[in-house]
């Protein structure tokens, strides 16, 4: 309701300074801790000084559309989103995460923790978890190392499914739902720190090379000044005793400005699969 | 019939406390019988109506996420749904697509995703559905399976169909407790019932078994000890005991009443006893004076103090009689053969008789019949009836004696062919003094009576007026070896 609200002002960027700063976000990489996510929001909002407009949408695509469109001004994404945005409307970086001192993660490929499968490979003709379709860990990179392995990702698995989160296909895999699934690591290990009912019910088989951090993005044209001030915020945030308390929270050690060259392995193999099934993923 | 053998040796607070109990247990059990096949019909309807609901539900909520295949979704949903604590009889909840392949299911161990489930009718049936469809499956002897299948339509193209399985197991515990509270009221209302029926039974044969001792004390005799019933029943038993209340009360009336009339005849007797034993006294006395006051006169004649020593002979004759009556003394027993006794008495009043032209017969006189008597007391006793007998029967009659072994019993009958005894006086032949011959004391019977019945035997007059008088006299006999 809020959002529909906010659909019918009318758009300028003279006026979006005045106007509060919209951030949206997914449950894609934190489904039960939106919450936290929130908290991080406004508490950038204040150190900036811009009041704030949380918008939660499911999909990593429904986002990326709102930021295409300027619908929202900065977005919790994916490197995937990332990489098509900068490409195609210019999307900006606005910071990237740190975890364990590095702005770095990786994919887990992950299965009951009764399953006998030492690798993906032995998923093969299984049930498969994904979390999104412009997810990295989640989706692109276990379908470029299925390629790359010489398996058609299409019908390697007998089906795979889509949670849409992350915490979605842990779940997937603990309930027996499905017989593995491709996670984000921070991710996992902060469930397996939250919710160790979940991942102790399964097992990682195949992490990934490191990949950069989902990063912290902002629409094309924001207002430089503002995105500065909000970078600033969010790079001071560990020297911050409030914002630490949320960065612990979160399980991060801070946000770092962030090199775009971070997401070039995710934009080698997004060319990849993109060239591997002669066709652009579908953006819309 | 045994069990109709055992009906009548219980007492009526059984019978009533088996009928009471008997009349309960069958309603609780035809109510509750009738209750349990009830509330199990209604269970078994709510149990498919909400089966019924959860799948149209899921069914509804299924549209969307198999249009977009979203997997996550509708297991998500299925898995919320299936593990409602709201709904402990679902045993399972899947989504099926048109061609029978699970979308989603409950349990994703057995049932994977992308799974046919085309196994059973049970199966088949469930796809065809076009509107939804109800099979029951027994799993085991307690506990069925209800599946509930509902198809998922897009306008009218079919997406497939949600299949919710239940389970009785959960209702039949319901009606398992249903059934036990239901005992519990059964063992309830059965002591209250039991406690109902030995009050009331209580009520009841209470004062039939007051009525029942007091008729008891009646029946001995002791009317006196008769404790009128307090009841407030108005009941048939209250009548009653009312009833018996007012016999007790009458009979009690009637005895005092007898007493009162016994005691005043007594007393009559007395007075008359007095008067007889007066006049027998002053007839001598009135002789004897009379003799005294001519000796007196004319000073001597010899026939005179005859008269006087004959009228002291009386006196003391009378006198004599009057203490052997009252002051006669207890028998003193041996064995004597009955024949002996009455061939005596016979001897002695042969004279007597032949001076009246009687004659007396023996007939049958049995040997060897021994009783235990008194036989001087006895032999009097014949005597006297014998004479009565002799005085009764005018010139040319008979007297006949007989005397017979009858059981445990002698049997001595006198019988005179004489003028017999006029009803009135039957009542009083064995009164003192009474006597309808002037000459006779009125004493001999009186006599003769008291002692057979000093001897435990009985004396029985028989008589027709003009026709004679049959006296029979029963001794106990001496029984041999006892």
């Amino acid at each position: 309701m809020f959002f529909t609200a906010y659909l019918c002002l009318p758009y300028s960027s003279a006026s979006a300074v005045e106007h509060p700063l919209k951030v949206a976000i997914t449950p894609v990489l934190v489904e039960r801790n939106v919450d936290m996510n929130k908290r991080l929001i406004e508490y950038i909002g204040r150190k900036a000084g811009v009041p704030v407009d949380i918008v939660q949408r499911k999909t990593y695509q429904e986002v990326f559309d709102l930021i295409e469109q300027r619908q929202v001004d900065i977005a919790f994404v994916c490197t995937v989103p990332y990489i098509i945005g900068k490409e195609k409307f210019g999307m900006g970086l606005l910071a990237v995460p740190k975890a364990d001192g590095k702005p770095l993660y990786y994919s887990y490929v992950i299965v009951p923790k009764d399953s006998p499968a030492k690798s993906i490979e032995d998923l093969k003709g299984k049930l498969y978890a994904y979390s999104d379709q412009l997810s990295n860990s989640g989706y692109l990179y276990p379908r470029y190392r299925l390629a790359k392995a010489g398996y058609s990702p299409k019908h390697f698995f007998r089906k795979w499914v889509l949670t849409y989160s992350h915490t979605a296909s842990i779940e997937a895999v603990s309930s027996g739902l499905v017989d593995g699934a491709s996670v984000d690591s921070y991710i996992y290990n902060l469930i397996s720190f939250m919710h160790p009912e979940l991942t102790s019910k399964t097992r990682i088989i195949e992490v990934s090379p490191p990949f950069g951090f989902t990063p912290v993005v902002v629409r094309a044209n924001f207002p430089p000044k503002l995105k500065s001030r909000i970078r600033s915020a969010l790079v001071d945030m560990e020297k911050d005793p409030e914002g630490k308390k949320i960065l612990r929270e979160l399980h991060l050690d801070g946000f770092v400005a962030g090199n775009d060259t971070l997401f070039d392995s995710v934009r080698v193999m997004y060319r990849f699969m993109n060239s591997y099934y002669q066709e652009k993923t579908d953006v819309r | 019939m045994p069990g109709l053998r055992i009906l009548r040796r219980l007492t009526i607070r059984q019978k009533l406390l088996l009928t009471i109990i008997t009349g309960t247990l069958a309603v609780i059990f035809l109510t509750s019988t009738i209750a349990l096949y009830e509330m199990s019909g209604i269970l078994k309807k709510d149990l498919i109506n909400k089966g019924t609901i959860v799948a149209t539900d899921v069914s509804k909520h299924s549209i969307e996420p198999i249009m977009h295949d979203d997997i996550w979704e509708l297991y998500k949903f299925v898995r919320t749904m299936a593990e409602s604590s709201h709904m402990p009889f679902l045993s399972y909840i899947m989504i099926l697509d048109a061609d029978g392949t699970v979308l989603a299911h409950s349990n994703p161990h057995i049932y994977r995703v992308g799974d046919q489930v085309l196994e059973s009718p049970l199966d088949k049936n469930a796809l065809l559905a076009t509107g939804a469809v109800v099979q029951v499956v027994p799993i085991s002897k307690d506990e069925n399976l209800y599946d509930i299948s509902v198809p998922c339509y897009l306008e009218k193209q079919k997406l497939g169909i949600v299949r919710v399985g239940l389970t009785d197991r959960v209702m039949k515990k319901d009606l398992a407790v249903i059934k036990q509270n239901i005992l519990v009221l059964a063992v309830f209302l059965s002591l209250i019932s039991i406690a109902v029926g030995i009050f009331m039974a209580h009520r009841i044969t209470a004062p039939l078994s007051k009525i029942t001792q007091n008729i008891i004390k009646i029946s001995r005799g002791k009317l006196g000890d008769v404790i009128p019933i307090e009841t407030s029943e108005m009941d048939e038993i209250g009548h009653l005991t009312d009833v018996f209340n007012e016999m007790a009360k009458n009979l009690r009336t009637q005895k005092e009443m007898d007493e009162h009339l016994a005691k005043k005849e007594r007393l009559a007797m007395i007075g008359e006893l007095a008067v007889n034993i007066a006049h027998e006294v002053k007839n001598p006395l009135t002789g004897i004076k009379l003799g005294i006051d001519t000796l007196r006169r004319d000073g001597s004649g010899e026939d005179i103090i005859e008269r006087v020593d004959r009228e002291i002979t009386r006196l003391d004759r009378v006198t004599s009689k009057l203490l052997s009556f009252t002051h006669a003394s207890s028998p003193v027993l041996e064995k004597t053969e009955i024949r002996q006794t009455v061939e005596e008495a016979v001897f002695f009043t042969a004279k007597v008789a032949e001076k009246k032209g009687i004659k007396i017969y023996c007939q049958t006189i049995e040997q060897d019949v021994f009783v235990k008597l008194d036989k001087d007391q006895i032999q009097q006793a014949f005597l006297n009836i014998i004479l009565n007998a002799i005085h009764a029967t005018g010139r040319g009659g008979n007297i006949y004696l007989s005397a017979s072994k009858n059981g445990t019993t002698a049997k001595v009958f006198i019988k005179d062919t004489g003028s017999g005894i006029k009803p009135d006086d039957m009542a009083r032949i064995f009164e003192p003094f009474y006597s309808t011959n002037p000459m006779s004391s009125g004493l001999g019977l009186a006599i003769a009576h008291r002692i057979i019945t000093a001897h435990n035997g009985d004396i029985n007059v028989e008589s027709r007026i003009g026709e004679g008088t049959v006296v029979t006299i029963t001794l106990p006999v001496i029984i041999e070896g006892s």
